[in-house]
């Protein structure tokens, strides 16, 4: 099949004027364009392979790259001790950028002298300080709950011993209550207690009858007669007080 | 061959041992140190302020190093925790003053200016007055890809990550510094 005859006799019929045989297209491409193609491609998709940090900033930021890393921070003298020159911090691998070259990544920033060589003892001393550390016992789940256990069972028995007792004091017969008591207990409330004896409610006794004979035995009628003329009437209250 | 020439594995092994665990300890301690102080250093600027960052991250290893699953490096799982604690203590900051962001962030770069060497003419101080512009995570990855040349899988790691969206940070940060590095 002969195409560009195929264009040409379509074109005829058409009446136009191009011509099919003219390769030449108005567009260009950069110099060196299709050299570069395939490793522009292969770049692509190798695009998901690490890229290096210095690599990555060159691309993103000449001025950056340009800059060395170096930070402006110092340090104390002895600060670092033999690991400074193998710290990574302190490399710089952006030489060939325009703007990181020229800063250090060296931090600027100081630290006291000494201060590394001492930090594992201070953080071991500081472990140990925790190590005595007082706990509160209220921070226990368990231990609130027992505390709490605890004091409602304290209540709960005391209530209980409380009303029992409470309800018994009422309930006690006297007659049986003085007749549990001890002779001693008994004297003890008869002592302690002040009994006001009024007019017919005297007590006589047997033994009060034979002593009251006895002690009259040597005073006369007229006597007694003169002493109970003195005397109140069986009305009268008689204070024996 | 030292204590601290030893690999993360041996270091490990010797760590739950007691008989041991104190002396890897503290060959861990001299081992990540300095790359680890620098890295809380770049955040909170202060000395006094990474040094307490930097002892509270060596105190959570020893209580955690023990339960450490060996899946992750050691280093990359160093670097997180220095990395949350810096977060943590920056943020303690901004409630204990009450300010906003933005108020820290010119409060570090006032630290920056009050240090007595800085220089307004050096490169390497207006490149660390730049990085304070900046917001904390950009500043972060920055900090890891730039100085620690971090490979972006690991710090997707620390920083839990995606590597497209740590790429995009990076580059979004370097930038902003290019432009204030013009700028001032």
């Amino acid at each position: 099949m002969n195409t560009g005859n195929n264009i040409q006799d379509e074109l005829n019929e058409l009446n136009s004027g191009l011509n099919p045989n003219s390769n030449n297209t108005p567009y260009s491409v950069p110099e060196g364009y299709f050299d570069g193609l395939a490793a522009s491609v292969l770049a692509k998709v190798k695009g998901e392979a690490p890229v290096s940090a210095s690599e990555e900033i060159a691309q993103l930021s000449p001025l950056l790259a340009g800059i060395s890393r170096k930070l402006p921070y110092s340090v104390p003298d002895n600060f670092f001790q033999s690991n400074i020159e193998n710290s990574e911090a302190f490399t710089s691998e952006n030489e060939e950028s325009l703007v990181l070259s020229f800063i250090s990544k060296e931090m600027p920033y100081k630290v006291p002298t000494g201060y590394f060589a001492n930090f594992p003892e201070t953080v071991v001393e500081k472990l140990s300080d925790r190590g005595t550390k007082v706990v509160p016992m209220v921070k226990r789940k368990w231990m609130r709950l027992a505390i709490a256990a605890t004091v409602t069972g304290i209540m709960a028995i005391s209530g209980f011993f409380y009303f029992n007792n409470r309800g018994a004091n009422t309930t006690t017969d006297p007659v049986t209550a003085v007749k549990k008591a001890s002779t001693e207990e008994l004297n003890d409330f008869i002592k302690s207690t002040v009994v006001n004896v009024t007019g017919n409610n005297v007590p006589v006794t047997a033994k009060n009858t034979t002593e009251t004979k006895k002690l009259f035995n040597d005073v006369s009628d007229k006597e007694l007669d003169a002493f109970l003329s003195q005397m109140p009437t069986d009305n009268e209250d008689i204070d024996i007080n | 061959m030292a204590l601290t020439d030893r690999s993360d594995a041996e270091l490990l092994i010797q760590f739950r041992q007691p008989q041991t665990k104190e002396q890897a300890f503290t060959a861990i301690i001299k081992k990540y140190q300095e790359k680890l102080y620098w890295h809380i250093r770049r955040m909170v600027v202060d000395h006094d302020d990474a040094n307490d960052v930097l002892q509270n991250v060596f105190i959570r290893v020893w209580n955690g190093l023990e339960n450490f699953r060996e899946d992750s490096q050691l280093y990359t799982w160093l670097y997180r925790i220095a990395t949350n604690e810096s977060l943590t203590f920056l943020e303690q900051q901004k409630k204990r003053s009450a300010v906003s962001l933005s108020d820290v962030e010119t409060g570090l770069s006032n630290k920056i200016k009050a240090d007595k060497y800085f220089d307004p003419d050096k490169l390497e101080w207006k490149l660390q007055l730049a990085i304070q512009q900046l917001p904390e995570k950009q500043r972060l990855v920055f900090s890891l890809r730039y100085y620690d040349e971090m490979p972006y899988e690991e710090m997707s790691r620390v920083l839990e990550t995606s590597e497209g969206a740590l790429k995009a940070s990076y580059h979004h940060a370097v930038k902003k510094i290019e432009d204030y590095i013009k700028n001032h």
